[in-house]
Parts: structure tokens; C-alpha cells; sequence
């Protein structure tokens, strides 16, 4: 296996490609017990539409995320039960670009990675389990419905990039998971969960080699067939214009804004860096604008702001609990326009820089988070441990382009209001 | 293995030394009895203090010098353990070696600055900024019903402990906000200052020898004083079960049902508790999760957990509400099955599997020590990880069900959606 090393940040991976294409990474740790290991998918709630061998192909409404759910099923019953004689916690997310099962343990951690890796390799789809499973997913719908922080980025999605298969909800709707059979699940299975389409990366005290063993081991052969993802790189149509307001049993109204990137062709990991250093330059805690409308009493702790991306499309976000969103994105979008002509304040520039390696290096302590960060990178051909070269490397420049595209007339603006508020 | 050293009478610090994480972490928390009078003041004090200090003079110089500071995370912690408040610093940050400067020393100066140099004004905090943080901790508690789950939760804690310390939400209720002024906060964060006993948690790559030398510099204001006695909980038996149904708006019901349960004294009888509580409804192979989720598709989620310090557990289920009766009877039932000796040997060893290897995987997080020392000068069972590996291993079913059949239920709330 091939070796990098990451002196300043003590870490080593080992990295290797089977033959079938499974990207292999571990981060190996000796001296500790726990082990977690995550098998990431390049397939996500967003991928409706492809192509297998020239043949359209298109699913409904969070059918990946059904499959995520029924991965645990195996012939001779539920994997839950084969981990949980090993000791291991496993559990499994979808995202809008992604899937990942995983499991961790301070047990049997080479049983329990033979183990995930059985589970994602043994598809089993009955259509009395596959039914079976609607009625839970029905109620985490239900749950979601009901939690305004879901959503709202739903909802910004639908306003930020209407039409694109990312405004749709990771979960599906009652009625579209209704359309979801267990032929559904075993055509998805059979393009997207193919090794060339995963990534294993597993963190502990299990040695490398023993690593790749094992995965040799349990993963099956290259597949064939050519499966192309019809993932749109850029916007179907423009953001909808003007505030768009939801109503919910909400304290307070809540917001979210996107500014959506050009579509990005370069390293998404770095336009996300400099994204995310852009808006801490403009709203971050430090920033002037940030302590004007908190202690204005018009954002408080939930503030946030960032880049958000998936794939090849990215946007600039803002979000919070506000009585006035309105004058937040007015007062935001001002300061933007004033830092345009002023210019980028370099040395709050490099000190928001020393901020980002160090909150950076600190989450590498939470051992699943970076395993699944690795991993998530990895499918897109990126090395997550290379951002202290990468925040290096962003120029004011690049801060100052994006922090001119925080214009009104460029926003998608989701609002939350509570049900008895007029406005 | 932590080192207990007690820094000054009634300040104790736990201090655990690894030198495998890029961060370094320490907490100084005050604690004193959960009172309505008291809670929403002491979750306050943690927020202005944050507002800045004599060399920080406002809260921009404070988030700078943090950036500053490799990015290092200073916030306020506000916790209940049973009928117990604590409030508090915590600080995280690079160690050292990573950072490449004594970033250590730095933070213990800062803190040392924000908890006994905050910003005060005419005998009391500065008015300015005890109107926003008075705002905002309103905002934060008005929001609690964004939540559907945490709502049902506290207000079946509202109702199920009405009278009694533990219905007070950790930071307090809003109600009690109207009370506050910044001359009357000021005064009760020098009451805690005087007489209220402190828990001080390290984790790092240093000793506890040079930890302790350095909290003790940045807490010396804390020396000589007398702290007050924390009162012992009680366990009360309860009457005949209790309901409350509320309505609001939501589509999928939350259901909350209260047990009161023996308050573990021992070791062996905190294990007895936690392996019942995971059989129970602790995992994802618990009685619950199975039986309501994973065969009747009742719900998505379903749980139950324990707060030992109060003697209380907990389930909550998000359900139809046409199906509450049936949820209810499946959780009265598997109740009722796990503690007249019902406990297989196989779910037996799994809870036990799953909670030692919790555990086990508690001294490889820092986050993870620090929640799992925190409360340890509480009294009660205390122990190390192995102490408590080892006696969850010795766990027999019919300890645990025997836990479970000490477990009577108290209280019923549900939150549903308003008829059509």
C-alpha cells in the first residue's frame, strides 16, 4: 500500500486500489482501541436520472435512501443482530450526493469490518421486507415534516436551485416512496453500489495489509456495464427571486439565504475553503457585521454562514433565527458591498486563516467525522488532509470575488415564520 | 487512569494526560442546587462572562484573541445532573506541540480574565450586554418547541416533577428571566464565587501535576473559601400514573412516558440499571427499537434512557397518534416482560457488549471524557472506565430485571396534532 504522511498533522494513510476499483484508505492507530470503518457510495439522494449501457434510467424520490435502510437486511436475517454479537454500533446516512454505512467498535474490529462490508455486498430485497420498511419511513417523513431546521434547507434548496434534482427531499414524500418497490432497490443496487463507485476507509488498530485483506477478501469482482450519472452540473433555472416565506410552529422566524456559484470545474475542496473563509472575513464572530447585529439583537447564537457543495455546484449560505431576517440580509449584503470597495483587511484575512487550520486539525480528533471526511473526499478524487496547504494557498483575491457575489439581487432567501406572524 | 487533585478546599480538579489528540481541553464548573430562583441566573453568568474581560474589552477582542489562538473554542457549559445545576467554562484548543506555541498557558490567562475581570458597571454586569444575552437565552428557550422531541421531553419533566427540583430545565424557565437585572446577577455570580463547589476537568499531554499547577494559578481567586453542601437526592414513590395530552402543530405525534426508579448507590447497581435501560430501550437492538420499530412500524424512533442521579427513565416514540394505545401497551408489555425475568442471554450479552464498548471508546474522544467526568464530585457510584467495564461484565439478568421491576411508571404526555 502506498503511504502518505502528514507530519504537522500526525497523521498517515495508507491508500490503495483493488483491482475491482474499491478505493482502499486507512488511518492507521496503534494505540487505540476503537475502530470505525465507512464504506462511502458516490450515489445520493440527487441521482434520479442515469444512463446504464445507452438506457435512461430514473427512480423516485428518495430511493436512495430507502436502499440505505434496507442495506441491513440479509438472507439469514438482520446485520444489526451478527454486529451486535461483535460489539459493533453500526448505523448508516444519506446525503444529497452521497451514501455511507459504517460501523464502530472497540471489539472484534476485523470481524466487524468483514461484517459492513458482507452487508454492503450481499444486496437482499424481498418485497415483504421492502414493504415492511415504508411505515418507518413514512414516520421519519413525518418527523422530518415537523422539524424546521429540516426544513428550511429543503426549502432553500427548492428556491436556490429550482428544478435540479437537489431541491428534492433526501427522504422522498409519502406518496413517492409509496412508488418504490424492491425491483426499485436492486437496479440502483446493482449500478451505484459497484466497488469502482465506493470507498472503504477505515480508522484504527487494524494494520493496513490486514485492511486490505480483508476487503479483497469480501469485495466482489469488477462489475461490467457503463453507468453515467445524469447529475446536472449546473442549475436548471435561475434562483427564485424575493423572500419566500413558509409557515411553521416556529418561536421565531427562521432564515436561510444561498448565493449560488458559477458551476464549479476546479477543486470543489478548495472553493469550499475559500467559501467558507469569505464568509467568516464578512459574518464570522469576529467580523464588526457579526457584533452590530447581534448586539442589535437581530442574530444570536444560531447564526451560521459557509459554502455549501454538492458535486459541481456550491453556494454561499446564511442561516439563522432572526424577528427581522430582511434587515439581516440587507445588512449583510451591504457590508459586502463594502468590503468590494475597500478591499480585503489582509491581516484579518490571516488571522482567520490560523483560526481555520486549527479548528481544522482539532476535528481530526473525532475519529468517525474524519474517516467519513477521508472517504467522502476520496470519491471525488480529493485529499481531505491537504487543506493546510489549501487555506494557504487562498488569496484575497479569491475571498473578495466571492464576497461580491453576497448581492440581494443574487439571493435565494427561505423564510420560516411562525403561523400567527402576518408579515 | 485520571489523577484527582484537590486544587483548593471545595475546587477539584480530574485531570487525565494523553499525549494522542491534537487538542487539549479544560472545564471549571460551578455547581449548585437546581432552584427555579437560581437556574436561569446561573445559565446566564456563562454569557456575559463570555462578553469580554479587562484585557478583552469587548466580545469582537474576545473572538480575535481566540482566532488568534489557533482558533481555540471558549463557550459556557450549563448541565443538570439529577438535582444538580452546573454552569460553567469550557475551552478547547491545540496542544501545544501542534500549535507550536504555549497556547496552554495563554488560555489559562484568558479564562483566569473572563471569570474574575468580566465587564461590570455600577456594582452590577454591564447593562448592554445583559440585555442581549437576556435576549438571546429567551429566543434559545422560546425555540425549545422547534424541537418536537426535546418539547415532549421537558414538558413531560415539567409535569411528572411539578414541585420538585428536577422540573426546572437546566437553564432555567423563561418566566424566571423577568426577574433578572444585571445588580442581582451580579450579586448571585458572587455568590457562586464564594460558597459554591467547583468541578475543574484536564485533558492533555501535560502531567497532572503541571495541569494542576496551572489551574490553580488561573483559579486562585477560588482559594480559602467554604462551599455550601450540595443536598442528597431523594426517591419518591409515586401515586397512581398521571396523562397529560397536549395539542400543537405537527403531523407525527411525540409520545413521552416517565418511570421512577431505584437511585443506584453502588456500582454494581448503576450497571444493573444501565444494562436493564439497554435490554430495555438503549439500542438498536433493545426490546423497543425491535419490537415498536423494526416489527409493527410504529415509529422511526424510539428510546428510553436513564438519568441515575434522579432515579427517573425516560421513553419518548414519535408515532401516529391513532396508534398511542398500542405504542403505549407495547411499551407497558416489553416493560413488563423484561423485568419478571424475561432477559435472554443473548440480548443480555449484546446491552452488555454495546455499553463496554461505550466505554471503552470513552477515553478515545476528548469530548467524550469531558461529559463522561463530568459530575464525578456528585457523590453516588463513581469509578474508573475499567471499574465500570467490569462491573457491567458481572451484570446478571436478574439483576437487571430486577431493576426494571423497581421501574413504576409516573407519567404519560403526549404531543399530537390539533383534531381536523
Amino acid at each position: 500500500m502506498r503511504c502518505r504522511d502528514y507530519p504537522r498533522l500526525r497523521e498517515q494513510v495508507w491508500e490503495e486500489v483493488l483491482p475491482n476499483g474499491l478505493r482502499v484508505l486507512v488511518l492507521h492507530k496503534p494505540d487505540f482501541e476503537r475502530s470505525f470503518a465507512v464504506v462511502a457510495v458516490n450515489y445520493g439522494a440527487a441521482d434520479l436520472h442515469w444512463r446504464r449501457d445507452g438506457t435512461d434510467c430514473s427512480v423516485p424520490a428518495g430511493t436512495a435512501h430507502y436502499l440505505e435502510h434496507k442495506l441491513f437486511d440479509l438472507p439469514g436475517g438482520s446485520a444489526d443482530e451478527r454486529f451486535s454479537a461483535l460489539g459493533g454500533n453500526p448505523n448508516a446516512f444519506t446525503g444529497c450526493c452521497g451514501t455511507a454505512c459504517y460501523v464502530e467498535t472497540t471489539r472484534n474490529p476485523a470481524e466487524n469490518l468483514r461484517q459492513l462490508l458482507e452487508m454492503v455486498f450481499t444486496p437482499w430485497f424481498t418485497p415483504e421486507l421492502v414493504e415492511r420498511e415504508r411505515g418507518i419511513i413514512d414516520q421519519e417523513i413525518k418527523m422530518s415534516d415537523d422539524s424546521p431546521d429540516s426544513r428550511l434547507f429543503e426549502f432553500l434548496n427548492q428556491i436556490a436551485l429550482p428544478g435540479h434534482p437537489l431541491s428534492v427531499p433526501i427522504l422522498g414524500t409519502q406518496d413517492s416512496i409509496r412508488r418504490i418497490t424492491a425491483d426499485t432497490l436492486s437496479r440502483c443496487y446493482r449500478d451505484f453500489y459497484r466497488p469502482d463507485n465506493l470507498v472503504l476507509c477505515v480508522e484504527g488498530p487494524l494494520p493496513p495489509e490486514e485492511v486490505l485483506a480483508i476487503a479483497a477478501a469480501c469485495a466482489p469482482p469488477r462489475l461490467e456495464g457503463q453507468v453515467q450519472s445524469c447529475f446536472p452540473e449546473a442549475m436548471a433555472r435561475p434562483p427564485l427571486r424575493g423572500r419566500q416565506t413558509l409557515r411553521m410552529d416556529v418561536a421565531m422566524p427562521m432564515f436561510a439565504a444561498g448565493f449560488p456559484l458559477p458551476s464549479l470545474t476546479g477543486d470543489g475542496v478548495r472553493t469550499e475553503l475559500a467559501g467558507d473563509l469569505a464568509m467568516e472575513l464578512l459574518t464570522g464572530t469576529s467580523s464588526d457585521c457579526y457584533r452590530r447585529l447581534y448586539d442589535a439583537g437581530l442574530i444570536d447564537d444560531s447564526f451560521s454562514a459557509g459554502c455549501d457543495r454538492f458535486r459541481s455546484v456550491a453556494m454561499l449560505t446564511l442561516s439563522g433565527d432572526s424577528r427581522d431576517p430582511d434587515a439581516v440580509l440587507a445588512a449583510i449584503c451591504a457590508e459586502a458591498e463594502r468590503i468590494c470597495r475597500a478591499g480585503v483587511d489582509r491581516e484579518a484575512l490571516s488571522r482567520l486563516k490560523k483560526a481555520m487550520f486549527g479548528r481544522r486539525v482539532r476535528s481530526l480528533d473525532s475519529f468517525g467525522a474524519t474517516c467519513i471526511r477521508l472517504a467522502e473526499a476520496a470519491l471525488e478524487g480529493m485529499d481531505y488532509l491537504d487543506f493546510p496547504a489549501q487555506i494557504a494557498a487562498v488569496t484575497a483575491g479569491e475571498v473578495l470575488d466571492l464576497i461580491g457575489r453576497i448581492r440581494p439581487e443574487s439571493a435565494a432567501f427561505a423564510v420560516i415564520a411562525p403561523k400567527e406572524e402576518e408579515t | 487512569m485520571p489523577e484527582l487533585i484537590e486544587l483548593f478546599p471545595g475546587v477539584r480538579l480530574t485531570a487525565v494526560q494523553s499525549s494522542r489528540f491534537r487538542t487539549g481541553c479544560f472545564r471549571v464548573s460551578f455547581l449548585s442546587p437546581l432552584r427555579s430562583e437560581t437556574a436561569a441566573m446561573n445559565a446566564l453568568i456563562p454569557d456575559l462572562l463570555l462578553r469580554g474581560c479587562r484585557t478583552c474589552p469587548d466580545p469582537t477582542a474576545v473572538s480575535r484573541f481566540l482566532d488568534d489562538a489557533c482558533g481555540a473554542s471558549v463557550g459556557g457549559l450549563v448541565r443538570k445532573h439529577g438535582q444538580i445545576q452546573t454552569a460553567g467554562i469550557y475551552a478547547a484548543f491545540l496542544e501545544d506541540a501542534v500549535a507550536q506555541e504555549p497556547l496552554l498557558e495563554r488560555l489559562c490567562g484568558f479564562v483566569h480574565d473572563l471569570l474574575f475581570e468580566p465587564l461590570v458597571k455600577d456594582d452590577g454586569f454591564d447593562p448592554a450586554g445583559f440585555a442581549v444575552e437576556c435576549a438571546n437565552l429567551r429566543s434559545a428557550m422560546r425555540a425549545e418547541k422547534n424541537d418536537k422531541a426535546l418539547y415532549a421531553i421537558r414538558q413531560l419533566c415539567r409535569n411528572m416533577f411539578r414541585g420538585e427540583p428536577y422540573a426546572v430545565p437546566a437553564s432555567g424557565e423563561e418566566e424566571d428571566l423577568d426577574r433578572i437585572t444585571p445588580k442581582n446577577l451580579y450579586e448571585q455570580y458572587q455568590a457562586l464565587l464564594a460558597h459554591a463547589p467547583a468541578e475543574v476537568f484536564y485533558m492533555g499531554s501535560e502531567t497532572p501535576q503541571r495541569a494542576a499547577e496551572l489551574l490553580r494559578g488561573m483559579l486562585r481567586p477560588l482559594a480559602g473559601r467554604s462551599c455550601e453542601k450540595l443536598p442528597e437526592p431523594v426517591f419518591r414513590t409515586p401515586g397512581p400514573v398521571r396523562s397529560l395530552t397536549e395539542t400543537g402543530d405537527l403531523t407525527q405525534a411525540r409520545l413521552a412516558v416517565g418511570f421512577r426508579t431505584p437511585i443506584p448507590q453502588t456500582l454494581d447497581e448503576l450497571a444493573a440499571a444501565q444494562v436493564f435501560t439497554a435490554v430495555y430501550g438503549g439500542s438498536y437492538r433493545s426490546r423497543l427499537f425491535l419490537r415498536m420499530r423494526e416489527e409493527a412500524s410504529l415509529c422511526y424512533a424510539v428510546s428510553a434512557s436513564l438519568d441515575r442521579r434522579e432515579g427517573a427513565m425516560f421513553v419518548t416514540a414519535g408515532i401516529d397518534a391513532e396508534q398511542t394505545e398500542p405504542a403505549l401497551a407495547e411499551i407497558r408489555r416489553q416493560l413488563a416482560l423484561c423485568a419478571a425475568d424475561g432477559i435472554g442471554p443473548d440480548e443480555l450479552d449484546q446491552a452488555k457488549a454495546l455499553l463496554i464498548s461505550g466505554l471503552r471508546g470513552v477515553c478515545e474522544s476528548p469530548g467524550r471524557m469531558e461529559e463522561f467526568y463530568a459530575g464525578v464530585s456528585l457523590g453516588g457510584p463513581a469509578g474508573s472506565i475499567e471499574d465500570r467495564a467490569a462491573a457491567i461484565g458481572r451484570v446478571t439478568a436478574e439483576q437487571a430485571s430486577a431493576f426494571g421491576a423497581a421501574a413504576q411508571e409516573d407519567f404519560v404526555y403526549l404531543l399530537k396534532g390539533a383534531e381536523p
